[in-house]
C-alpha cells in the first residue's frame, strides 16, 4: 500500500462517506465514478478533497473540504459547499469561516461557525453537516 | 422503449482498490493544483501568496472564490510536503 496510518485511513473513509452521500441524493454520471477515486488520492497527499457534482444541466456541486487530524479523529477543519451556476457563479454556498455570529435576521446562529449563505446572499444557520447541504441542494433543485 | 442506463456505483471495496493502487502521483495531483491557482491569480491579478499573506485569515475571505482560494493554496504545500517530507530536507540544511 502506498499509504500508511489512521490519519490517511480516516480520509478515506471520510471519501466513501462523501462518495455515498453523493450517490444516495443524485443519478450521477458514470465521470463522476471513474474520476472520484482520483480526488480521493488527491485528498491523501493535500489533506483536501474537491470534487464537483452536476446536478443539472444549468447547476453543479462544488465541494471542498479540508482535513486535520483533531483529538476524536479525522476532523474537517475547513469547507466550502456550493452550488453554481453553468457560468460558475454561486447560488448557495456554506462554509465554517468565523466571520459571522448571527443570521440575516440577528438571531444567534444555531451551530457557529457554521453557516449557509442563501439565494438571496442571506446569512441562515447551518448545521456543518455535508448531508444537511446535500439535502437542501436538492430541495433547492425543485423549489420555484 | 429502452430503459434509462443508470451508471454502476462503485462499491467499497472497487472504491479502495483503485484509491490504494496508486494511480495519481503527488506531481499529478499538484499540478492540478497549481492551475487552479493560477486561474484565481488571472481572475482576481494577484499572486495566491500575496492573497493568502494579505486576505486570507481576515473578514475579507468571506467569498465564494476566496474560502476555495485559501484552502487550495494550503493542500498544494500539503502535497509539496509529502513529495518533499522536511525531515529530508533537513540533511540539506547548512
Amino acid at each position: 500500500m502506498r499509504f500508511e496510518g489512521r490519519h490517511q485511513a480516516q480520509i478515506i473513509d471520510r471519501c466513501w462517506s462523501v462518495y455515498l452521500w453523493l450517490v444516495q441524493a443524485f443519478i450521477l454520471p458514470e465521470s463522476f465514478h471513474v474520476e472520484f477515486p482520483a480526488a480521493a488520492e488527491s485528498a491523501l497527499v493535500s489533506d483536501a478533497l474537491h470534487v464537483t457534482v452536476p446536478m443539472t444541466e444549468q447547476l453543479a456541486l462544488s465541494l471542498r473540504e479540508e482535513y486535520a487530524l483533531g483529538r476524536q479523529g479525522l476532523e474537517v477543519s475547513r469547507y466550502s459547499y456550493n452550488v453554481i451556476d453553468r457560468n460558475g457563479n454561486n447560488v448557495l454556498r456554506a462554509d465554517n469561516l468565523p466571520y459571522h455570529k448571527t443570521d440575516y435576521r440577528g438571531r444567534t446562529l444555531i451551530h457557529p461557525p457554521h453557516h449557509l449563505h442563501d439565494k438571496q446572499g442571506r446569512v441562515r444557520s447551518f448545521t456543518g453537516q455535508l448531508q444537511d447541504f446535500i439535502s437542501y441542494a436538492k430541495s433547492f433543485l425543485t423549489s420555484p | 422503449m429502452a430503459a434509462k442506463k443508470t451508471p454502476k456505483r462503485m462499491t467499497k471495496k472497487e472504491f479502495l482498490e483503485k484509491v490504494t493502487h496508486g494511480n495519481l502521483s503527488t506531481d499529478h495531483a499538484a499540478a492540478k493544483m497549481v492551475e487552479e491557482l493560477q486561474r484565481y491569480e488571472k481572475k482576481y491579478g494577484m499572486r495566491s501568496e500575496v492573497f493568502y499573506a494579505l486576505i486570507a485569515g481576515t473578514p475579507a475571505e468571506d467569498h465564494p472564490d476566496f474560502v476555495q482560494w485559501a484552502i487550495c493554496y494550503r493542500s498544494y504545500f500539503r502535497a509539496f510536503q509529502t513529495k518533499f517530507p522536511l525531515k529530508d530536507l533537513a540533511s540539506y540544511a547548512v
